[in-house]
Protein backbone atom coordinates (compact mmCIF):
# COMPACT_ATOMS: atom_id res chain seq x y z
CA UNK A 1 0.00 0.00 0.00
CA UNK A 2 1.37 3.41 -0.87
CA UNK A 3 2.19 5.50 2.18
CA UNK A 4 0.82 8.55 0.42
CA UNK A 5 -2.78 7.60 -0.25
CA UNK A 6 -5.50 5.25 0.85
CA UNK A 7 -8.09 3.87 -1.53
CA UNK A 8 -10.47 2.82 1.25
CA UNK A 9 -9.92 5.18 4.18
CA UNK A 10 -11.23 4.13 7.57
CA UNK A 11 -14.34 6.17 8.46
CA UNK A 12 -13.88 8.80 11.15
CA UNK A 13 -16.54 7.04 13.25
CA UNK A 14 -14.37 3.94 13.35
CA UNK A 15 -11.28 5.96 14.22
CA UNK A 16 -13.08 7.45 17.22
CA UNK A 17 -14.60 4.14 18.34
CA UNK A 18 -11.23 2.40 18.04
CA UNK A 19 -9.47 4.97 20.16
CA UNK A 20 -12.15 4.61 22.80
CA UNK A 21 -12.10 0.80 22.66
CA UNK A 22 -15.68 0.57 21.45
CA UNK A 23 -15.31 -1.33 18.19
CA UNK A 24 -16.69 -4.88 18.23
CA UNK A 25 -13.90 -7.48 18.35
CA UNK A 26 -14.20 -8.59 14.71
CA UNK A 27 -14.34 -5.02 13.44
CA UNK A 28 -11.35 -4.13 15.59
CA UNK A 29 -9.30 -6.95 14.09
CA UNK A 30 -10.07 -5.79 10.56
CA UNK A 31 -9.40 -2.18 11.59
CA UNK A 32 -5.95 -3.06 12.92
CA UNK A 33 -5.08 -5.09 9.83
CA UNK A 34 -5.80 -1.99 7.74
CA UNK A 35 -4.04 0.33 10.17
CA UNK A 36 -0.77 -1.58 9.94
CA UNK A 37 -0.83 -1.44 6.15
CA UNK A 38 -1.80 2.20 5.75
CA UNK A 39 0.27 5.19 6.81
CA UNK A 40 -2.45 7.63 5.75
CA UNK A 41 -5.04 6.12 8.10
CA UNK A 42 -2.45 5.85 10.86
CA UNK A 43 -1.86 9.59 10.54
CA UNK A 44 -5.61 10.24 10.70
CA UNK A 45 -5.96 8.06 13.80
CA UNK A 46 -3.01 9.94 15.29
CA UNK A 47 -4.95 13.18 14.78
CA UNK A 48 -8.06 11.72 16.45
CA UNK A 49 -5.98 10.53 19.42
CA UNK A 50 -4.29 13.92 19.63
CA UNK A 51 -7.67 15.67 19.69
CA UNK A 52 -8.80 13.42 22.53
CA UNK A 53 -5.61 14.19 24.44
CA UNK A 54 -6.17 17.91 23.96
CA UNK A 55 -9.71 17.61 25.28
CA UNK A 56 -8.48 15.68 28.32
CA UNK A 57 -5.75 18.25 28.92
CA UNK A 58 -8.26 21.09 28.78
CA UNK A 59 -10.30 19.32 31.40
CA UNK A 60 -7.29 18.67 33.61
CA UNK A 61 -6.31 22.33 33.42
CA UNK A 62 -9.83 23.44 34.18
CA UNK A 63 -9.90 25.39 30.92
CA UNK A 64 -13.00 23.80 29.51
CA UNK A 65 -16.12 24.79 31.35
CA UNK A 66 -18.88 22.30 30.94
CA UNK A 67 -22.44 23.29 31.67
CA UNK A 68 -25.03 20.57 32.00
CA UNK A 69 -28.64 20.48 33.08
CA UNK A 70 -29.83 19.49 36.56
CA UNK A 71 -31.41 16.51 34.87
CA UNK A 72 -27.98 15.17 33.91
CA UNK A 73 -26.87 15.32 37.54
CA UNK A 74 -29.97 13.47 38.71
CA UNK A 75 -29.49 10.74 36.12
CA UNK A 76 -25.80 10.40 36.93
CA UNK A 77 -26.63 9.96 40.61
CA UNK A 78 -29.40 7.50 39.82
CA UNK A 79 -26.94 5.48 37.72
CA UNK A 80 -24.63 5.11 40.72
CA UNK A 81 -22.20 7.98 40.13
CA UNK A 82 -21.17 9.93 43.25
CA UNK A 83 -21.86 13.58 42.54
CA UNK A 84 -20.67 16.07 45.15
CA UNK A 85 -22.61 19.29 44.72
CA UNK A 86 -22.14 22.86 45.86
CA UNK A 87 -24.83 25.47 45.28
CA UNK A 88 -24.05 29.16 45.57
CA UNK A 89 -26.24 32.22 45.49
CA UNK A 90 -24.72 35.37 44.00
CA UNK A 91 -22.34 36.92 46.53
CA UNK A 92 -21.93 33.69 48.48
CA UNK A 93 -18.80 31.67 49.16
CA UNK A 94 -18.37 28.01 49.97
CA UNK A 95 -15.57 25.75 51.19
CA UNK A 96 -15.27 22.84 48.81
CA UNK A 97 -13.28 19.70 48.05
CA UNK A 98 -13.49 16.41 46.17
CA UNK A 99 -13.61 13.17 48.10
CA UNK A 100 -11.72 10.06 47.03
CA UNK A 101 -14.88 8.37 45.78
CA UNK A 102 -16.51 11.34 44.06
CA UNK A 103 -17.17 10.64 40.41
CA UNK A 104 -18.05 14.26 39.70
CA UNK A 105 -18.17 17.61 41.43
CA UNK A 106 -21.00 19.89 40.35
CA UNK A 107 -20.91 23.63 40.99
CA UNK A 108 -24.39 25.12 40.83
CA UNK A 109 -24.48 28.88 40.43
CA UNK A 110 -27.89 30.35 41.13
CA UNK A 111 -29.14 32.76 38.46
CA UNK A 112 -32.28 34.22 40.06
CA UNK A 113 -33.58 35.85 36.90
CA UNK A 114 -36.15 35.03 34.24
CA UNK A 115 -35.66 35.07 30.48
CA UNK A 116 -31.91 34.61 30.61
CA UNK A 117 -30.47 33.79 27.19
CA UNK A 118 -27.04 32.84 28.43
CA UNK A 119 -24.37 33.77 30.92
CA UNK A 120 -20.82 34.98 30.43
CA UNK A 121 -18.42 34.01 33.20
CA UNK A 122 -15.15 35.55 34.31
CA UNK A 123 -13.32 32.88 36.28
CA UNK A 124 -10.33 33.94 38.41
CA UNK A 125 -8.02 31.32 39.93
CA UNK A 126 -5.69 31.97 42.86
CA UNK A 127 -3.31 29.27 44.08
CA UNK A 128 -3.21 29.92 47.84
CA UNK A 129 0.13 28.12 48.27
CA UNK A 130 2.18 29.55 45.41
CA UNK A 131 0.32 32.80 44.84
CA UNK A 132 -0.11 32.03 41.14
CA UNK A 133 -3.11 33.72 39.57
CA UNK A 134 -4.81 33.49 36.22
CA UNK A 135 -8.24 34.10 34.84
CA UNK A 136 -10.28 33.26 31.82
CA UNK A 137 -13.54 34.32 30.27
CA UNK A 138 -16.19 31.80 29.27
CA UNK A 139 -18.91 33.15 27.04
CA UNK A 140 -22.46 32.04 26.45
CA UNK A 141 -22.73 29.34 29.10
CA UNK A 142 -26.20 27.79 28.96
CA UNK A 143 -28.56 28.23 31.91
CA UNK A 144 -30.83 25.51 33.20
CA UNK A 145 -33.97 27.59 32.84
CA UNK A 146 -36.08 25.34 35.05
CA UNK A 147 -33.67 25.44 37.95
CA UNK A 148 -32.48 29.03 37.35
CA UNK A 149 -28.92 27.80 37.60
CA UNK A 150 -25.70 27.37 35.71
CA UNK A 151 -24.53 23.85 36.50
CA UNK A 152 -20.81 23.29 35.93
CA UNK A 153 -19.64 19.70 35.94
CA UNK A 154 -16.11 18.55 36.73
CA UNK A 155 -14.82 14.97 36.93
CA UNK A 156 -13.66 14.04 40.43
CA UNK A 157 -10.12 13.28 39.18
CA UNK A 158 -9.81 16.82 37.84
CA UNK A 159 -10.89 18.48 41.09
CA UNK A 160 -8.76 16.16 43.22
CA UNK A 161 -5.69 17.43 41.35
CA UNK A 162 -6.38 21.08 42.17
CA UNK A 163 -4.15 22.76 44.77
CA UNK A 164 -5.51 24.70 47.73
CA UNK A 165 -7.04 27.55 45.82
CA UNK A 166 -9.73 30.20 45.55
CA UNK A 167 -11.96 30.41 42.50
CA UNK A 168 -13.86 33.66 42.07
CA UNK A 169 -16.57 33.72 39.42
CA UNK A 170 -18.26 36.86 38.16
CA UNK A 171 -21.29 36.32 35.96
CA UNK A 172 -22.98 38.52 33.41
CA UNK A 173 -26.47 37.26 32.56
CA UNK A 174 -27.69 38.23 29.10
CA UNK A 175 -31.37 39.01 28.60
CA UNK A 176 -33.18 40.48 25.63
CA UNK A 177 -33.37 43.91 27.20
CA UNK A 178 -30.06 44.22 29.06
CA UNK A 179 -27.28 42.40 30.86
CA UNK A 180 -27.27 41.85 34.61
CA UNK A 181 -24.12 41.34 36.67
CA UNK A 182 -24.23 38.60 39.29
CA UNK A 183 -21.73 37.47 41.84
CA UNK A 184 -19.14 37.01 42.88
CA UNK A 185 -19.46 33.32 43.56
CA UNK A 186 -16.43 32.22 45.58
CA UNK A 187 -15.16 28.66 45.95
CA UNK A 188 -12.42 27.93 48.47
CA UNK A 189 -10.99 24.60 47.47
CA UNK A 190 -8.96 22.42 49.84
CA UNK A 191 -7.62 19.05 48.71
CA UNK A 192 -9.32 16.22 50.57
CA UNK A 193 -6.12 15.05 52.26
CA UNK A 194 -5.47 18.55 53.65
CA UNK A 195 -8.85 18.96 55.29
CA UNK A 196 -8.69 19.26 59.10
CA UNK A 197 -9.73 15.99 60.76
CA UNK B 1 8.23 7.34 -1.62
CA UNK B 2 8.76 3.59 -1.31
CA UNK B 3 6.02 1.27 -0.10
CA UNK B 4 6.40 -0.50 3.25
CA UNK B 5 7.31 -3.76 1.54
CA UNK B 6 10.05 -2.10 -0.52
CA UNK B 7 11.58 -0.68 2.66
CA UNK B 8 11.41 -4.06 4.37
CA UNK B 9 13.19 -5.71 1.45
CA UNK B 10 15.91 -3.05 1.54
CA UNK B 11 16.46 -3.61 5.27
CA UNK B 12 16.58 -7.38 4.76
CA UNK B 13 18.99 -7.15 1.84
CA UNK B 14 21.38 -4.77 3.60
CA UNK B 15 21.63 -6.84 6.78
CA UNK B 16 22.03 -3.76 8.99
CA UNK B 17 23.88 -1.52 6.54
CA UNK B 18 20.93 0.57 5.29
CA UNK B 19 20.26 2.99 8.14
CA UNK B 20 18.06 5.20 6.00
CA UNK B 21 15.63 2.39 5.21
CA UNK B 22 15.61 1.24 8.84
CA UNK B 23 14.93 4.75 10.10
CA UNK B 24 12.07 5.25 7.68
CA UNK B 25 10.55 1.88 8.53
CA UNK B 26 10.80 2.67 12.25
CA UNK B 27 9.24 6.09 11.74
CA UNK B 28 6.25 4.67 9.88
CA UNK B 29 5.63 1.67 12.11
CA UNK B 30 6.51 3.49 15.30
CA UNK B 31 3.38 5.57 14.89
CA UNK B 32 1.18 2.57 14.15
CA UNK B 33 2.51 0.50 17.04
CA UNK B 34 2.16 3.41 19.43
CA UNK B 35 -1.49 3.88 18.43
CA UNK B 36 -2.04 0.16 18.91
CA UNK B 37 -0.33 0.34 22.29
CA UNK B 38 -2.39 3.31 23.45
CA UNK B 39 -5.55 1.42 22.55
CA UNK B 40 -4.63 -1.82 24.29
CA UNK B 41 -2.39 -0.69 27.13
CA UNK B 42 -4.09 2.67 27.92
CA UNK B 43 -0.79 4.08 29.09
CA UNK B 44 1.54 6.34 27.06
CA UNK B 45 4.73 5.07 28.72
CA UNK B 46 3.74 1.45 28.15
CA UNK B 47 2.87 2.29 24.53
CA UNK B 48 6.29 3.89 24.02
CA UNK B 49 7.95 0.83 25.51
CA UNK B 50 5.94 -1.40 23.19
CA UNK B 51 7.14 0.66 20.21
CA UNK B 52 10.78 0.07 21.12
CA UNK B 53 10.27 -3.64 21.69
CA UNK B 54 8.31 -4.25 18.51
CA UNK B 55 10.75 -2.27 16.36
CA UNK B 56 13.76 -4.06 17.86
CA UNK B 57 12.14 -7.39 17.12
CA UNK B 58 11.14 -6.38 13.59
CA UNK B 59 14.47 -4.92 12.54
CA UNK B 60 16.31 -7.83 14.10
CA UNK B 61 14.22 -10.36 12.17
CA UNK B 62 14.57 -8.43 8.91
CA UNK B 63 18.34 -8.16 9.25
CA UNK B 64 18.52 -11.88 9.94
CA UNK B 65 16.41 -12.68 6.89
CA UNK B 66 13.78 -14.24 9.11
CA UNK B 67 10.76 -12.38 7.68
CA UNK B 68 9.44 -14.68 4.96
CA UNK B 69 7.16 -12.14 3.24
CA UNK B 70 8.59 -8.61 3.40
CA UNK B 71 5.64 -7.37 1.33
CA UNK B 72 3.45 -8.25 4.30
CA UNK B 73 5.63 -6.44 6.83
CA UNK B 74 2.55 -4.67 8.23
CA UNK B 75 1.03 -8.00 9.13
CA UNK B 76 4.32 -9.10 10.72
CA UNK B 77 4.55 -5.97 12.86
CA UNK B 78 0.91 -6.24 13.94
CA UNK B 79 1.48 -9.87 14.92
CA UNK B 80 4.53 -8.87 16.96
CA UNK B 81 2.60 -6.10 18.71
CA UNK B 82 -0.26 -8.47 19.55
CA UNK B 83 2.15 -11.07 20.88
CA UNK B 84 3.99 -8.61 23.10
CA UNK B 85 0.80 -7.09 24.50
CA UNK B 86 -0.42 -10.62 25.20
CA UNK B 87 2.86 -11.47 26.94
CA UNK B 88 2.68 -8.26 28.92
CA UNK B 89 -0.80 -9.12 30.15
CA UNK B 90 0.42 -12.54 31.19
CA UNK B 91 3.02 -10.83 33.35
CA UNK B 92 6.02 -11.58 31.12
CA UNK B 93 7.09 -8.12 29.97
CA UNK B 94 10.80 -8.89 29.88
CA UNK B 95 10.94 -11.65 27.30
CA UNK B 96 14.17 -11.15 25.29
CA UNK B 97 13.27 -9.65 21.95
CA UNK B 98 16.44 -9.10 20.03
CA UNK B 99 20.07 -9.94 20.14
CA UNK B 100 21.18 -7.02 18.00
CA UNK B 101 21.75 -4.73 20.96
CA UNK B 102 21.48 -1.77 18.59
CA UNK B 103 19.81 1.48 19.43
CA UNK B 104 16.81 2.28 17.28
CA UNK B 105 15.49 5.74 16.44
CA UNK B 106 13.29 7.01 19.22
CA UNK B 107 9.80 7.66 17.93
CA UNK B 108 8.70 10.76 19.75
CA UNK B 109 5.01 11.04 20.62
CA UNK B 110 3.35 14.01 19.02
CA UNK B 111 3.02 16.96 21.37
CA UNK B 112 -0.34 18.70 21.35
CA UNK B 113 -0.24 22.10 19.71
CA UNK B 114 -0.37 24.58 22.61
CA UNK B 115 -1.88 27.27 20.42
CA UNK B 116 -4.91 25.13 19.72
CA UNK B 117 -6.13 24.90 23.31
CA UNK B 118 -7.99 28.19 23.37
CA UNK B 119 -9.63 27.45 20.04
CA UNK B 120 -10.61 23.97 21.18
CA UNK B 121 -12.18 25.41 24.33
CA UNK B 122 -14.26 27.73 22.16
CA UNK B 123 -15.22 24.86 19.86
CA UNK B 124 -16.31 22.76 22.84
CA UNK B 125 -18.43 25.60 24.14
CA UNK B 126 -20.06 25.88 20.71
CA UNK B 127 -21.34 22.30 20.78
CA UNK B 128 -24.96 21.62 21.61
CA UNK B 129 -25.31 20.92 25.31
CA UNK B 130 -26.05 17.22 24.91
CA UNK B 131 -23.13 16.73 22.55
CA UNK B 132 -20.80 18.61 24.86
CA UNK B 133 -21.96 16.52 27.81
CA UNK B 134 -21.20 13.33 25.90
CA UNK B 135 -17.75 14.56 24.88
CA UNK B 136 -17.00 15.58 28.44
CA UNK B 137 -18.18 12.34 29.97
CA UNK B 138 -16.20 10.43 27.32
CA UNK B 139 -12.88 12.19 27.64
CA UNK B 140 -12.85 13.72 31.13
CA UNK B 141 -14.96 11.08 32.79
CA UNK B 142 -13.51 8.12 30.86
CA UNK B 143 -16.99 6.65 30.49
CA UNK B 144 -17.91 4.32 27.65
CA UNK B 145 -21.07 4.81 25.63
CA UNK B 146 -23.03 2.34 27.77
CA UNK B 147 -22.13 4.24 30.94
CA UNK B 148 -22.97 7.59 29.37
CA UNK B 149 -26.25 6.16 28.10
CA UNK B 150 -27.20 5.24 31.65
CA UNK B 151 -26.16 8.66 32.89
CA UNK B 152 -28.13 10.76 30.44
CA UNK B 153 -30.96 8.41 29.63
CA UNK B 154 -30.26 7.55 25.99
CA UNK B 155 -29.53 4.31 24.14
CA UNK B 156 -25.83 3.51 23.79
CA UNK B 157 -26.13 3.58 20.01
CA UNK B 158 -27.62 7.06 20.17
CA UNK B 159 -24.74 8.18 22.38
CA UNK B 160 -22.25 6.95 19.78
CA UNK B 161 -24.13 8.77 17.00
CA UNK B 162 -24.11 12.02 18.99
CA UNK B 163 -20.45 11.54 19.87
CA UNK B 164 -19.51 11.02 16.22
CA UNK B 165 -21.47 14.14 15.33
CA UNK B 166 -19.76 16.13 18.08
CA UNK B 167 -16.29 14.98 17.01
CA UNK B 168 -17.21 15.89 13.43
CA UNK B 169 -18.20 19.39 14.55
CA UNK B 170 -14.99 19.76 16.56
CA UNK B 171 -12.99 18.60 13.56
CA UNK B 172 -14.62 21.24 11.38
CA UNK B 173 -14.40 23.95 14.04
CA UNK B 174 -10.70 23.19 14.55
CA UNK B 175 -9.97 23.10 10.81
CA UNK B 176 -8.83 19.47 11.03
CA UNK B 177 -10.79 18.04 8.09
CA UNK B 178 -7.59 17.34 6.17
CA UNK B 179 -5.83 15.74 9.12
CA UNK B 180 -8.70 13.47 10.18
Amino acid sequence: VSPLACTSPLPIDQLVDYELGELPAAAEEAFEAHLFECDACARRLDAVVSLGQRIRRLGQEGQATVAVSEDVLARAAAAGARVRQYRLEPGASVACTAGPDDTYVAIRLAVPLDDVLGVDLEVAFHDLDTGERHSRRVEDVPVDAGAHEVVLLFPGDVVRAYPRSRWTIEARARRRDAGVSLGPYVLDHTPWERLPR
Amino acid sequence: MPADGDLARRVAAAGGADAEAENELCRRFGRRVRLYGLRHLRNPDAADDLVQRVLLLTIGKLRAGAVREPDRIGSFVLGAARMLVHESRRGRPDVPLSETGDELPVVEPREPDPFASERLARCLEALAERERTIVVLTYYGDQDSAGIARTIGLAAGHVRVLRHRAIGRLRTCMGLEEAM
